[in-house]
């Protein structure tokens, strides 16, 4: 029923639309967390990694009960800005972006820890302020690792089911992603073309786990 | 230029860090064991931590001021930072290296050319280098050069050659002498090598435990150290309690086991009778006993040879002669004295090399 390439294409999209909507906010909370102590730091730790260990369905309902029609932020963005979210488009790309949110975080705080802090602290010494320290010091020696948490968050992306199926529904043509299309097309008893998706679906997963590992390995001098 | 620091204070757990100096010299050292605070110092001056109390002036601008809440961040106090690494970037090569530090604010008053620079540390030929395949003491002399070529009216010297073996050390220390003695930079050195003291510094601070225990002139340290604490710390090898039996003349007799001394007298309070003496090792002269040589020094003690510890070119002595005392003499002239555990041997030291310390 649903053609493989718009399914792929859509799929594509959305997780790349997800990571890059988290990218700059994720990447600032990742050095946030490996460069500075501030109040409420183990609270936000704790909130980002939640969609890692809950099950993915429950991180579905709360995104749901929040931007649903009647959730705080789902009345919020009808009122304001006349955004509907839940059961289109849009709620696939939150779905993606808060559930890739955790590795994106997670990586680019490590990369920022391995940059040495003596670095930035010449380079302050140096005459370089601190925008100027991130932007030519601490980023350039961040940045395999930030590549490599990026391709991870896109990669969960592309696989993302439990939150999407929960907030967007799976709506042909409007909400199926290529996890969604292969739950879809078995439940219809199309196993042919689930197995179609399948292999789509794997080929893109082991396309950006080899990027990661490759630029994370490249790390290393 | 002045580097005032009044009343810096900083607590960071169990250490506590107080200082009040003035440090005036070319090249000031700052001396002691790791954990005295001297890196501390070094990074509060950079601006890179900031006290709970005080101020900091570098000759007429005002760096910290915790009082009024003033605290220049590092970029604006043009003040040159070379850790013990280097802390080369190792995403640039070595003239990237030079270029990052070169994009100053235009109204730097000093500033040192970087071809000047290049050739005064011998690092023409290291431009396009990776700096990550450097060895340990090209890497120092491009960071020292990055450091010169931000226009720096302070370079501050952490260990600079903490990670360099004893070649490489040598190598490095008349790069040291040429920029103190060509670019007319003040500095502040760290280390806790006697030697490099000697070699680089004029002036000299003796820290522990936070404090700056001694200020001076780096021969007056080493030869007079105010007090035990110091006296340990800057490595004199003997280090006994006397009492003092008279002062006549500038010249002080002092009693310390079976023995008695003489040293000058100044800078001991009058009326002072507990003292501590101090001789460094390299200021005894040992003689062959039973030798009737007239000789200058003012004291001339029988010893006994307890131990011979040989230390590279060197030997170490520890005599008795009415109290323990420390020698060190090259190993020719041991061999030719034909010493002996248990032998007879004069050991002579002149007055001035006797170092009297009130006791507190």
């Amino acid at each position: 029923m649903s053609d493989v390439l718009p399914v792929t294409l859509f799929t594509l999209g959305v997780a790349l639309l997800g990571t890059l909507l988290i990218l700059p906010g994720g990447v600032a909370l990742g050095w946030l967390l490996a460069r500075r102590r501030w109040p409420g730091k183990a609270l936000v730790e704790t909130l980002v990694a939640l969609p890692l260990v809950i099950p993915p369905v429950a991180t579905g309902l709360i995104l749901l009960k929040l931007f649903g029609r009647r959730g705080t932020l789902g009345v919020f963005l009808e009122r304001t800005f006349g955004i509907e979210i839940v059961f289109t488009w849009k709620a696939v790309v939150l779905a993606t972006a808060v559930m890739a949110l955790p590795l994106l975080v997670r990586t680019a705080r490590v990369a920022f820890e391995e940059v040495p802090a003596r670095l930035e602290q010449v380079a302050r010494t140096l005459g370089a302020g601190p925008w100027r320290v991130f932007f030519t010091v601490t980023l350039p020696l961040a940045r395999r690792g930030l590549l490599a948490g990026c391709v991870l968050a896109f990669a969960r992306a592309l696989g993302e089911f439990g939150a999407t199926v929960m907030v967007a529904g799976m709506i042909p043509g409007e909400t199926i992603t290529l996890a969604l299309g292969i739950y879809h097309e078995v439940q219809l008893g199309h196993d042919g073309a689930a197995l179609g998706l399948l292999a789509v679906s794997v080929t893109l997963a082991f396309g950006a786990l080899a990027a990661s590992e490759w630029l994370l390995r490249r790390r290393a001098p | 230029m002045k580097l005032e620091l009044h009343d810096v204070r900083l607590r960071a757990g169990e250490f506590a860090l107080e200082v009040d100096a003035e440090l005036a010299g070319r090249v000031t050292g700052l001396f002691g064991a790791s954990g005295s605070g001297k890196s501390t110092l070094i990074e509060i001056i950079a601006g890179l931590r900031r006290p709970a109390t005080g101020r900091i002036v570098l000759g007429d601008t005002i760096l910290t001021d915790a009082a009024a809440g003033v605290h220049l961040p590092p970029e604006q106090r043009q003040i040159g930072y070379v850790p013990q690494d280097g802390a080369l970037f190792p995403h640039l090569n070595v003239a990237g290296n030079l270029r990052f530090a070169e994009r100053r604010g235009r109204g730097a008053q000093q500033v040192f050319a970087r071809d000047h620079v290049c050739e005064l540390l011998g690092i023409g030929g290291l431009l396009a280098r990776e700096v990550t395949g450097l060895s340990g003491g090209e890497q120092q002399r491009v960071a020292l050069a990055r450091a010169l070529v931000s226009a720096p009216r302070l370079l501050l010297l952490d260990e600079p050659l903490a990670a360099l073996d004893a070649a490489r050390k040598t190598a490095i220390l008349p790069y040291l002498q040429r920029i103190r003695d060509e670019l007319g930079l003040p500095m502040l050195y760290v280390s806790h090598v006697p030697e490099e003291m000697m070699a680089v510094c004029d002036d000299m601070a003796v820290m522990h435990a936070g404090r700056i225990l001694q200020h001076g002139a780096v021969e007056a340290v080493f030869r007079q150290p105010a007090s035990l604490e110091v006296a340990r710390i800057v490595g004199v090898e003997t280090v006994q309690p006397a009492r003092v039996l008279e002062v006549r003349d500038g010249l002080a007799t002092v009693a310390l086991g079976g023995a008695r001394l003489a040293a000058l007298a100044d800078g001991l309070p009058s009326g002072a009778t507990d003292v501590l003496v101090s001789i460094r090792a390299e200021d005894v002269i040992l003689l062959q006993a039973g030798g009737a040589w007239q000789t200058s020094a003012r004291n001339r003690l029988a010893s006994t040879v307890r131990t011979l510890t040989s230390e590279g070119a060197t030997v170490r002595i520890e005599l008795d002669c009415g109290f323990p005392l420390v020698a060190v003499l090259t190993r020719q002239s041991a061999d030719e004295l034909g010493l002996a555990v248990g032998g007879q041997i004069c050991a002579l030291v002149k007055a001035p090399n006797v170092h009297l310390i009130p006791r507190a």
